[in-house]
């Protein structure tokens, strides 16, 4: 009897404070182990966390870095270009083994990675080993025997921009066709399994199974990566999707059918990462679909939201997430650039092909097709990644081991031409030391982290380690920032970058709460900054960059801008100082220009102080003198996933 | 006789004559014929056909395997005569393809045989320093920011002794850090990656129990608590046997390739004359590009 007394009185103070209806609760309840007060009862029933600040906690602590988009000498045109390391170097290394690169250099990253995607291209997958070993079905075709023969006779970089060229423009003969159903290609597929397989390690380190759509139609980049969430039992039930008719087909949707058809025959989960729209010549973020002259629909737009929930922002082939034709007023927008052409510059780029090519102007194309079509297409949150052709996710400035594998560490490659196209020329020292995908999941799973990149808890990097936290919510103020965990703030009081504000509530403006720390071996940081985009009144589109937490005791000038943090490079030592910028970063702030009827974005992007740019340690390492038109700092950086503000209805 | 019951025996007899045989055999057949001809059986036939039926999608015609014939015969007539011709002595492609074909042989055949269960346990034995689980720490730390205080080093100093009069019961606050002031069971890879290498040595090197520092990490200046410490432990065979057979693998086809080489070297030997050991130790001259 007593012990159900207790049972009840205490039952009715949770009620009382869960309904929180002053006419039942009651402040005090007498029973015989003594007297249960208001207070005493919030110390027993309150949802805020234990005494140990650690138990039940479940929220990601640690972004775990990784690049997602990797090849190997399984890619044809990798191969072509002097690569002969497998997926399983390719493991190693990202484990932070020390291997030996195509070039018979040592390579070792400074430290380890925590995930990797080996995700070489679909077409032609295995293609390469076979016309090395010189497989008699691509000796009988003379295209074949005459690519084995340079190759072998030490002209393999001709051999490759002649495949390239020959895939990019669809006139690979017919009998070099590796189409997904020819053994060769299963046994590579099944190669790439396997070496995920092995290397795969819960906890440690996770090894994803995953493959390259190649789609590049006339040239234009649409490529996409695919990542698997599974293992090798389910994986090795289907057949990466290949662009090449008869088994494949160059229009997304068609690949989006494809992994739609995946998930129904394994009960399996796969996600795609688009990635260098700006070589797309504007057809990466179309608001009029290519091909068919029709303005995107709201079937569009759901398939691809569905299945691409990532955007490579930043890799070796330049950066991408905004450029000064499309962001005038953001002096930091002239960044890594690459925009002379498509992927092969068979084309010129116009102007007006840029607006459909970067993330930024994206995500405000998707708030706008939103209010079209009633769903966003570009609702996606940001990782870079490498795109390394070598084997070697190797993008640090001082540890660059290039594109492909005819760049590795050499003192030509400074000055070298890397694609000759009839529209222009881009040089070796154009290619950028980028990037990794930071993504803060729980555990360092197969599982967890596809999950998290699935929910966009995502940042790009353009190769340094920061840590960067971004959270949005309508109640963060100033003493959030100074806790001694502003995660628990964080996930407590708002949503992590990659969510959903939802609706304001009434007087209710956007708050976000971010911070910075710098890559424990790297350079201070500069500035937060947070991008805004948004929908006016009129229906146009419009951004705007706040500076939100910087280093040092700067202030913004006149025109608002907020002076540079200032250069501490030695060019001709390939050296700097940590004397500027500040480790870490910490601030809440709040939209001095929120109007709750207008659907908008925000992301957060963390600048670096200047440091060397890889061409300035080649210059140093080789003694060799840069043309004046090689930049030789660079000021790293991060982009968040967004988080989206829409209105009520 | 007790030698004609020995198994040795029989087998030095009959390897003898079994060598006999062929030796006889292939003197007298190279006698008969110095080459053997061109000869077509169903086995070519049927590769032709298949190689275009992959290729193609199809069967092909009788006209179509008449032509893949006669190109197959035209070119191994060509190379046979090409080879009588010595046109394959020092030809860097030929050559290159020759031993890329052996290499590709070792690696196949090394990658079929699997070592005993014994031989796998022997070699997990010699190499237990790589079979370890992490070692793995808990700890707590305080944090100082150079932003926040111009010597942060002394002030950590300070607060330590403040810690050593007053006992740990309340510490002081430090300053906000975006990371956790407490991390339970880490290993040194993850502390590491979260506060650099050496932050990460000196933490581990640590006495378990009382606050130590300032310890400096790339942020600033900590003082750190370490709250427990386990060593690695040796993993059970049973629960690391794939990686140790990956290992092993790799252990493996290193091993027989080098033993090959070593092999070849001595059978045939390898002479760098005096002459080119001047230009072998050259460096290149470094040429400035632009």
């Amino acid at each position: 009897m007593q012990r159900s007394l207790i049972d009840s009185l205490l039952l009715a103070a949770i009620a009382s404070l869960a309904l929180n209806l002053p006419a039942i609760a009651q402040d005090t309840a007498a029973s015989d182990v003594g007297t249960l007060d208001r207070a005493a009862a919030e110390k027993l029933f309150r949802t805020m966390r234990a005494y140990s600040p650690y138990a039940g906690r479940n929220f990601p602590t640690r972004p775990l870095f990784g690049d997602t988009h990797l090849h190997t000498s399984f890619s044809f045109d990798a191969g072509a270009f002097g690569a002969r390391l497998g997926p399983s170097d390719a493991y190693r290394l990202a484990k932070g083994e020390q291997v030996t690169a195509s070039s018979g250099q040592p390579a070792k990253l400074s430290r380890p990675l925590d995930f990797l995607v080996v995700a070489d291209h679909s077409d032609n997958m295995g293609f390469f080993p076979d016309l090395l070993a010189g497989k008699p079905n691509l000796m009988a075709d003379p295209t074949g025997r005459r690519w084995h023969d340079m190759i072998v006779g030490g002209k393999g970089a001709d051999a490759a921009v002649e495949i390239i060229v020959a895939f990019s423009q669809g006139k690979l003969p017919k009998p070099l066709v590796y189409g997904p159903d020819s053994n060769a290609y299963r046994s590579a597929w099944q190669e790439t399994i396997k070496a995920a397989e092995q290397a795969n390690d819960p906890g440690r380190f996770t090894a994803f199974i995953g493959y390259e759509w190649t789609s590049n139609t006339g040239g234009n980049n649409l490529h996409r990566n695919v990542v698997f969430r599974d293992n090798g039992d389910k994986a090795s039930r289907v057949l990466p999707y290949t662009v090449l008719p008869p088994f494949g087909s160059d229009n997304p949707r068609d690949l989006w059918k494809w992994m739609a058809g995946y998930e129904d025959k394994t009960g399996g989960r796969v996600l795609a990462i688009a990635h260098n729209g700006n070589l797309s010549n504007g057809r990466m973020f179309p608001i009029v679909e290519p091909g068919t002259g029709k303005r995107i629909d709201r079937e569009y737009a759901e398939a691809r939201i569905k299945w691409e929930r990532l955007y490579e922002a930043t890799q070796i082939k330049g950066d991408g997430e905004t450029h000064p034709y499309l962001s005038p007023n953001d002096e930091f927008a002239n960044f890594e650039r690459w925009d002379k052409g498509n992927l092969d510059l068979s084309e010129s780029k116009t102007p007006d092909m840029l607006q459909y090519e970067y993330a930024r102007n994206a995500l405000k194309l998707g708030l706008k097709l939103e209010g079209e079509v009633g769903v966003n297409p570009y609702k996606f949150g940001m990782i870079g990644s490498t795109d390394s052709h070598t084997g070697l996710a190797a993008v640090e400035e001082d540890n660059y081991f290039g594109k492909t594998s005819a760049m590795e560490p050499s003192a030509e490659r400074s000055s070298r031409v890397f694609v000759k196209g009839e529209k222009g020329t881009i040089y070796e020292w154009e290619t950028s030391a980028s990037g990794y995908a930071a993504v803060w999941a729980a555990e360092n799973t197969r599982e967890a982290l596809f999950d998290a990149m699935e929910r966009r808890e995502t940042y790009a990097t353009t190769g340094s380690r920061m840590l960067v936290r971004f959270f949005g919510g309508f109640d963060f103020d100033e003493a959030d920032a100074v806790t001694r965990s502003p995660a628990v703030s964080g996930y407590t009081k708002g949503v992590p970058m990659g969510g959903d504000l939802g609706a304001a509530p009434a007087g209710k403006v956007p708050t976000f709460l971010i911070a910075a720390l710098k890559d424990p071996i790297g350079a201070n940081l500069d500035r937060y900054q947070i991008v805004k985009g948004w929908v006016d009144a009129k229906g146009d589109m419009q951004e705007k960059v706040y500076d939100v937490a910087w280093s040092g005791e700067r202030k913004p000038g006149a025109d608002g801008k907020l002076p540079p943090v200032g250069n501490s490079v030695d060019v001709a030592n390939a050296n700097w100082t940590n004397t500027i910028g500040s480790p870490e970063l910490i601030a809440v702030w709040k939209d001095p220009d929120f109007d709750p009827g207008q659907r908008a974005f925000y992301y957060g992007r963390v600048l670096e102080i200047p440091t060397p740019r890889w061409t300035a340690y080649d210059a140093k390492y080789y003694g060799v003198k840069l043309a004046p038109e090689v930049p030789t700092s660079i000021q790293e950086r991060a982009y968040t996933s967004p988080i989206w503000y829409s209105p009520a209805n | 006789m007790k030698l004609i019951r020995e198994p040795l025996f029989h087998f030095v007899i009959a390897g003898a004559l079994l060598f006999g045989v062929q030796e006889w055999w292939s003197r007298g057949s190279q006698n008969a014929m110095p080459e053997a001809s061109v000869r077509i059986g169903p086995g070519e036939v049927r590769w032709l056909r298949e190689t275009f039926a992959s290729q193609w999608r199809r069967e092909p015609t009788s006209s179509e395997l008449t032509d893949l014939m006669a190109t197959l015969v035209n070119e191994e007539l060509l190379a046979r005569e090409a080879r009588a011709l010595g046109l394959d002595q020092n030809d860097t492609i030929v050559r290159r393809r020759l031993a890329q074909k052996l290499t590709f042989l070792i690696e196949d055949t090394t990658s079929i045989a699997d070592p005993s269960e014994d031989e796998l346990r022997r070699f997990f034995a010699t190499r237990a320093e790589h079979h370890r689980t992490e070692a793995q720490v808990s700890f707590r730390h305080i944090f100082f920011s150079p932003g926040q205080r111009p010597n942060p080093s002394a002030e950590a100093g300070a607060a330590l002794s403040l810690i050593a009069a007053n006992g740990d019961a309340r510490p002081p606050e430090g300053d906000p850090l975006p990371l956790e002031d407490e991390y339970a069971g880490v290993d040194l890879q993850t502390v590491s990656s979260l506060f650099g290498p050496d932050f990460a040595r000196t933490v581990f090197a640590l006495k378990p129990g009382s606050w130590s520092g300032p310890v400096k990490s790339g942020y600033g200046a900590h003082l750190v608590l370490v709250l427990r410490r386990e060593q690695g432990e040796p993993h059970r065979f049973e629960d690391v046997r794939k990686t140790v057979m990956d290992d092993w693998r790799r252990w493996k086809a290193n091993e027989t390739n080098e033993a090959f080489l070593a092999n070849l070297r001595n059978k045939y030997g390898v002479v760098v004359d005096p002459d080119a050991k001047p230009l072998l130790e050259q460096e290149p001259k470094r040429q400035a590009i632009r």
